[in-house]
């Protein structure tokens, strides 16, 4: 059957409204907190660091009220993905990683294939970090809308702005992207709609599975960049026509202001993940 | 050049306006227009696709200067590039296609948009959105994503982010043509509003009823602008208008065919309720009720 | 009007983007038929679910239980349908040429269709030729022309080319007229009424401009909501101004005269839907 929607099964991105402490954070807040946890997540190598992540990844998407399900099946467009990275880390890549409190322990050699207790950890290590990962970029994204996202961002580059950092022209392509990713998304959809109605082969398996040849991609790039095209030009006269000439002088409707939780969510991000990395080579296993 | 009266808040002279005035075929779009328009105008301009009317809209925000011949908004000169962004913040436009024009993913910072671009001191945004929301009636849409409203609504959202400027003049350039007909009518009416509170508005339509909304009318044909006037008096020549292909409302067409076969039934009717009173009236005399 | 209908669409649900937070009803068991020879207009305002009812005609979008699609006497359920063949009869134009047209030349946009049904190229030619004929594109003034040098009026004739040259049995016009300037618009519209009435071709116009339909089809149905609220002959529909105007629709200029008239008491014989009938109508009533 052909599949036409493209955006069901990917959950990063889609901001799900609500009323929890996550969703009333300071968008900067949220932004510092994943980035310091993201650190966390690189460093720990050992199961029982990333058992912690885990935990401390769950525990968030509970605060958050969004429904554990969802964010779960954020998971299925990636399993492929994850799958054959785990194949290959398993079978190829036996003596780049040295367990945790353990010596490497070979339990299958023949040829290039080398699989040791090493890769075991790595494969599931891996699994985990990627899953926490997703988990909390999902997460950012479900909680925050992504308009916050982008003046959270602005505002901390503010202070960059004086080294030459754009920070109010970049939060403006953001902005930008953000409102017409979808329109083109959808825009998208209607050519593949109008192609199949004329008899091309569009979409038979799966939601991307469509691009064989170059000549097929021609049917549906070709409108599509047209279609983007026309709406820049159209974007442009009309930002003129508002008075837009460039990130100096404007002022600002949304203003972000730090609460106390807010600081206090900052501080236990910063010492969880600077605890994870300092005390990284003591965890057990 | 003479300095323009204060009567006239557009005043145009002379204009000429070339597309690629240096390649080898330039479009002669606009062939010499003289035109006033006065504070508190509601005029229309009709034309087909081609006959300038986009092209002398441009003209007036400074997206576009003349090639030949002046516009003065306000008593300011278009060609002086000092005064651009005061002219565009006094003439707002909006555009055809709602989506292209509608920048942020909520609709209040949308429109934000033009004043934080004037600079507007921050406790001065929130009235200034809040006034714009309510004079289109969107208010209660404020926090709500363009990408989820009708088209009727991102026009209104359109139209407020142009109000949000306080701009004295309002363009709107075939901005009803992509509405269904609910969208078309909560967009005129809003509109309609701006103008009774003293707004002067340009509507280039080529929806013929629409043209009935002001209370002057100017037909554009190749360039040139061919017929001029109030609604009414241009509407009534059917003949001319058919002969451009154009159309008139369907309410004068009427009119005009009685009047083809009654000299005595007036041509020059234009709205639903004053045919239908012509027409009760003669029934009524007739039978003598 | 034969027994069976051409197109038949039974009880027809669907829904978008199901399962996620973000779901929407778009049809609530909508049921239409289309007789062979038939003119059909679909007209609702816009969300009324008329674009997604018309993707049903040619399997963009498959029936969900107990929904059932029947085309020519195969049903589009079953899993062995071909659809291409379905769709070389149910052609479907829709709303905007640019999301149609990708072809450098003109001639080789319109051939694609054709291409896809494994026709060979001298063939293919006289097709594309045929198509511009139908749709009055001077086959060798354009064929050669690049497709995004056209005009819009000259783009939307291309596109419609390009579905005609399928040689489908139905067309399906999809909000085709929605911002067309009046002089393109009035072209288009006769272009149909030519190809229904000399041609035979099947039309399902979809609009939510009500001028559109008349004098173009035979039938109505109304959608609001994702349901069909009124069906009918075109006259019996823009009987019911009021209803219509509920439903966010309006009725032309002259049938709102006559309404009024009715309004007021004064009697009168039939329902013009053009501005010529509108015109006998009064005459008839001022000289009665």
């Amino acid at each position: 059957m052909e599949d036409f929607e493209f955006l069901r099964n990917i959950t990063i991105g889609q901001y799900l409204p609500g009323d929890s402490i996550i969703h009333r954070l300071d968008p900067r807040t949220k932004l510092l907190a994943f980035l310091f946890i993201v650190m966390a997540v690189t460093f720990s190598m050992s199961y029982s660091a990333n058992i912690v992540l885990v935990l401390v990844t769950l525990f968030l998407v509970l605060l958050s009220g969004i429904s554990l399900r969802y964010i779960f099946s954020g998971l299925k467009p990636a399993v492929p993905l994850i799958i054959i990275l785990a194949v290959l880390q398993l079978l190829f890549y036996g003596d780049a990683f040295t367990p945790y409190g353990a010596t490497t322990r070979t339990l299958f050699k023949w040829g290039w294939i080398n699989i040791t207790n090493g890769s075991v950890q790595l494969v599931i290590v891996s699994a985990m970090r990627f899953v926490e990962l997703l988990f909390l970029t999902s997460l950012l994204t479900n909680a925050t809308t992504l308009t916050g996202i982008t003046h959270g961002m602005e505002s901390l580059m503010r202070p960059f702005s004086r080294i030459g950092v754009p920070a109010n022209e970049l939060a403006l392509v953001m902005t930008i992207a953000l409102r017409f990713v979808p329109l083109l998304a959808e825009q998208l959809e209607i050519i593949m709609k109008a192609q199949a109605s004329r008899g091309a082969d569009i979409a038979y398996k799966g939601k991307l599975q469509f691009v064989t040849t170059s000549r097929q991609v021609a049917v549906l790039i070709v409108p599509l960049f047209i279609d983007a095209f026309r709406r820049g030009e159209d974007l442009i006269l009309a930002m003129q026509a508002r008075c837009y000439i460039g990130g100096r002088g404007r002022s600002s409707f949304v203003r972000l202001k730090f609460a106390g939780v807010d600081y206090v969510t900052c501080a236990l991000g910063l010492l969880f993940s600077v605890a994870m990395l300092v005390f990284r080579n003591y965890f057990p296993f | 050049m003479s300095v323009t009266s204060v009567e006239q808040i557009v005043k145009i002279q002379g204009l000429h306006f070339h597309y690629n005035p240096q390649s080898e075929h330039p479009i002669h779009a606009l062939k010499g227009i003289d035109l006033d328009i006065s504070p508190g105008d509601y005029l229309v301009i009709v034309g087909h696709n081609g006959s300038g009317k986009s092209t002398l809209a441009k003209n007036i925000n400074v997206l576009l200067r003349p090639t030949e011949g002046n516009v003065w908004v306000k008593g300011m000169n278009t060609r002086e590039l000092a005064n651009t962004l005061a002219i565009r913040s006094a003439v707002g436009m909006v555009f055809q296609i709602p989506d292209n024009q509608i920048v942020a993913t909520i609709v209040e910072q949308d429109v934000a948009f033009g004043p934080e671009n004037l600079g507007v001191p921050e406790d001065e945004l929130r009235e200034r959105v809040d006034w714009a929301l309510g004079v289109v009636d969107m208010l209660g849409y404020r926090h709500r994503q363009p990408h989820r409203l009708s088209a009727g609504q991102k026009q209104r959202v359109a139209i407020a982010g142009v109000m949000a400027m306080k701009p004295e003049v309002l363009i709107l350039d075939e901005a009803t043509s992509m509405l269904d007909p609910e969208g078309r009518r909560d967009v005129l009416a809003a509109v309609r509003k701006l103008n009774e509170e003293g707004v002067t508005v340009i509507a280039i339509t080529h929806f013929m009823h629409e043209a009935a909304e002001g209370n002057r009318v100017i037909v554009m044909e190749g360039g040139k602008i061919v017929m001029a006037g109030m609604p009414r008096e241009v509407f009534s020549h059917v003949k001319e208008l058919r002969t451009m292909q154009l159309d008139v409302p369907q309410t004068t067409e009427l009119a005009y065919r009685m009047n083809q076969r009654d000299p005595t039934f007036p041509p020059d009717l234009l709205l639903v309720n004053e045919v239908a009173d012509e027409i009760q009236r003669r029934v009524n005399g007739r039978s003598g009720t | 009007m034969s027994e069976e209908p051409f197109i038949q669409l039974n009880d027809l649900h669907h829904n978008y983007l199901r399962g996620t937070p973000l779901e929407v009803i778009a049809l609530r068991g909508v049921s239409m038929e289309i007789y062979k020879g038939e003119s059909v207009g679909i007209i609702g305002r816009t969300g009324a679910g008329k674009s997604t009812v018309v993707q049903h005609f040619n399997g963009l979008i498959r029936p969900r239980e107990p929904g059932r699609v029947i085309v020519d006497g195969q049903d589009l359920n079953d899993p062995d349908v071909d659809i291409r063949r379905i769709r070389q009869k149910i052609g479907l134009v829709f709303q905007y040429p640019e999301q149609q047209l990708f072809e450098r030349l003109v001639g080789d946009d319109i051939a694609f269709g054709p291409k896809k049904l494994g026709m060979e190229p001298a063939d293919r030619r006289e097709r594309v030729k045929w198509a511009m004929d139908m749709v009055g594109l001077d086959f060798e003034e354009f064929k050669d022309r690049f497709t995004f040098s056209l005009s819009g009026g000259e783009m939307r004739k291309a596109a419609l080319a390009g579905v005609m040259a399928l040689q489908p049995e139905v067309l399906i016009l999809d909000e085709s007229t929605s911002g067309v300037d009046p002089r393109s618009r009035r072209e288009l519209l006769e272009r149909l009424s030519t190809l229904h009435k000399d041609y035979g071709l099947m039309l399902v116009f979809v609009s939510p401009n009500m001028d559109d339909m008349a004098g173009l089809v035979d039938r109505i149905y109304v959608m609001d909501e994702g349901r069909v609220v009124m069906s009918g002959t075109t006259r019996a529909v823009f009987s019911q101004p009021e209803k219509l105007r509920e439903h966010g629709l309006g009725v032309p200029q002259v049938t709102e005269v006559i309404h009024e008239l009715i309004a007021r008491g004064i009697k009168v014989e039939q329902i013009p839907v053009t501005v010529e009938e509108g015109a006998e109508e009064v005459w008839k009533i001022l000289n009665s």
